[in-house]
């Protein structure tokens, strides 16, 4: 059975899973506005101030299941009305502020901020900057610091605060990386969802509906055979599934021939596997957009790889990423994206028992492209490939989440970076800890290597020579 | 005339590129370019046994990368 990372996965997979039941029975229209007494029955409120509320916010991720607002242009949207109002001042003092005599608290205030009153610290809000100081010289740890979880993850700062302390998300900054979705522990963030067209697809009969699915697959599914969920997912009504690693070979080959050329011009690369990194280039970084490899990313090439062999091919991506929903707006080879909490809806509301069905092989690409999903993947790959080819001075640099990547461009843009290739991954860890995975836990790299290790082509061009007759552009 | 060889996972483990590699050097023995497409395929739906392949919208046929020769001798006779 599947375990729950916490309660807010919980409910949204619910929701996810009773829309998806509706749309698959045909019944969505007319019983949408009966979901949110369905998930929450009452009369008893379980978190909430009571259970008009707790419907009013069921209501609101129903309407993200089924797309969300078109007129709101990021993929992440917060919802209103389960937005619990934060504390926006950053600082506070505790109860544990014993009222001592040396007021380190007030004596480290660059500011002033800091009084004493009746024997206690006290912050004078208007005066804060959230330096921090008062919290790091107490002896007590009693002051906390209380930044919203929203804000704090956000690496662009794209997260604001409205007049009625509501969280808003500022699109101009950004970059879909879904920390804030993750993060929220009052899942108040939520990305859009496409299971709706992806539902009438499969209802559709068509046979020639693929699902493409990300390496980071080996770490999701723990309570069942990795092979039973590929038929599962088969049982929903894909034709086949295919490896997005594979799609990850094809781009080892086209990225490696690229840090070729761009090192003879003596400059340096930056991948495009990441789209949240992608983005991050472009927003924070405008002048090194020409660093940016031209290379499309695995799902882009595995969905080129697909159509180019069968052309009625409709393709949905499956994975553990919300930026992957906003790649996939900007370019037509993908159709759909869903996340792999999407993907185990879909097979709930199906009335899929995983444990009864057969196990099915999944297994075209090679050990490198598999390793795509974990931080340094892409390096290793590529190095891999390079020294096949007899280049081997290449000083790759694997970047682990978007601080990481932000501390190497801003070397490169002042020409200080000795490296000639950037990794970027937006997600500490690489996409095995993308923010829509169903569960992250400290085995996921093992889970990662132990499916890399059963790829049955050890190396890139191995899972390559089979598709040297089909051409397809890869930029 | 199309060959379309399935290539899914099924396949692919029990030699699809083999069975390829086998059709298109016969196709090129028997000068058969002009008359045969030569095509990969994803999951044509008879994953339990060998190789898939199908030739136009006919019946799915296992083959094994050993049988190539032999089939593709019988399918020139009707070809031709």
């Amino acid at each position: 059975m599947r375990k729950y990372e916490n309660q807010v996965q919980k409910i949204k997979s619910t929701v996810l899973i009773e829309v998806a039941r509706l749309a698959f029975e045909g019944n969505l229209e007319a019983q949408l506005s009966t979901i949110p007494f369905k998930v929450n029955p009452g009369p008893e409120e379980q978190y909430r101030c009571c259970i008009f509320h707790e419907r009013a916010i069921t209501g609101d991720r129903v309407q993200m299941a089924i797309g969300g607002n078109p007129h709101i242009p990021g993929i992440v949207e917060v919802l209103e009305s389960a937005c619990d109002q934060c504390p926006v001042n950053r600082y506070a003092i505790t109860e544990t502020c014993r009222g001592c005599i040396a007021h380190r608290c007030l004596n480290n205030c660059p500011v002033d901020a800091i009084k004493i009153q009746s024997n206690k610290a006290v912050i004078d809000y208007g005066k804060c900057i959230e330096c921090g100081r008062c919290k790091e010289s107490c002896p007590y740890n009693a002051i906390a610091d209380v930044m919203r979880p929203c804000r704090r993850e956000c690496p662009t700062n794209a997260i604001k605060i409205d007049h009625r302390k509501k969280a808003v998300i500022d699109y101009d900054l950004c970059i879909n990386c879904g920390a804030c979705v993750y993060q929220c522990p009052f899942g108040a963030i939520q990305d859009k969802s496409e299971i709706i067209p992806v539902i009438e697809s499969l209802k559709s009969n068509s046979n020639h509906l693929y699902a493409m699915v990300a390496p980071a697959f080996a770490t999701q599914f723990d309570f069942v055979d990795l092979g039973k969920v590929i038929s599962g997912i088969k049982k929903l009504g894909f034709r086949d599934v295919v490896e997005v690693a594979l799609g990850a070979d094809l781009v080892t080959k086209h990225e490696a021939d690229e840090l070729i050329k761009m090192k003879y011009h003596g400059k340096v690369l930056t991948s495009s596997c990441c789209p949240s990194f992608v983005e991050y280039i472009e927003k924070k970084f405008p002048e090194l957009q020409t660093h940016i490899s031209s290379t499309v990313s695995p799902m882009t090439a595995t969905a080129r790889l697909i159509k180019a062999i069968d052309p009625e091919a409709v393709v949905v991506f499956i994975g553990p990423c919300i930026s992957k929903k906003k790649e996939k707006q900007k370019s037509t080879d993908t159709d759909y994206v869903l996340t792999f909490e999407e993907l185990a809806a879909l097979m709930d509301a199906h009335d899929i028992d995983l444990e009864s069905l057969e196990t099915a092989p999944l297994n075209n690409a090679s050990y490198f492209g598999r390793k795509f999903a974990a931080s340094g993947g892409v390096t290793l790959s590529i190095s891999n490939y390079m020294a096949e080819q007899g280049v081997m001075d290449i000083t790759p640099l694997a970047c682990d989440g978007i601080e990481a990547c932000d501390k190497a461009l801003k070397l490169l843009k002042f020409n200080k970076l000795e490296a000639d290739f950037i990794e970027g991954m937006a997600c500490k860890g690489g996409c095995i800890k993308g923010p829509v995975t169903m569960h992250h836990g400290p085995k996921d790299l093992k889970a990662l290597e132990a499916y890399s290790k059963k790829a049955i082509e050890d190396r890139t061009c191995d899972a390559l020579r089979i598709f040297e007759n089909i051409h397809i552009s890869l930029e | 005339m199309e060959i379309k060889v399935c290539i899914g996972s099924a396949c692919h483990l029990k030699g699809s590129y083999d069975v390829i590699k086998k059709f298109q050097a016969c196709i090129t023995k028997h000068q058969l370019e002009e008359t045969i497409i030569l095509k990969s395929s994803f999951c044509l739906g008879k994953c339990s046994d060998a190789v898939s392949v199908q030739i136009d919208s006919g019946e799915v046929i296992s083959m094994e990368p050993d049988a190539v020769e032999n089939f593709m001798e019988n399918l020139k006779k009707k070809v031709i």
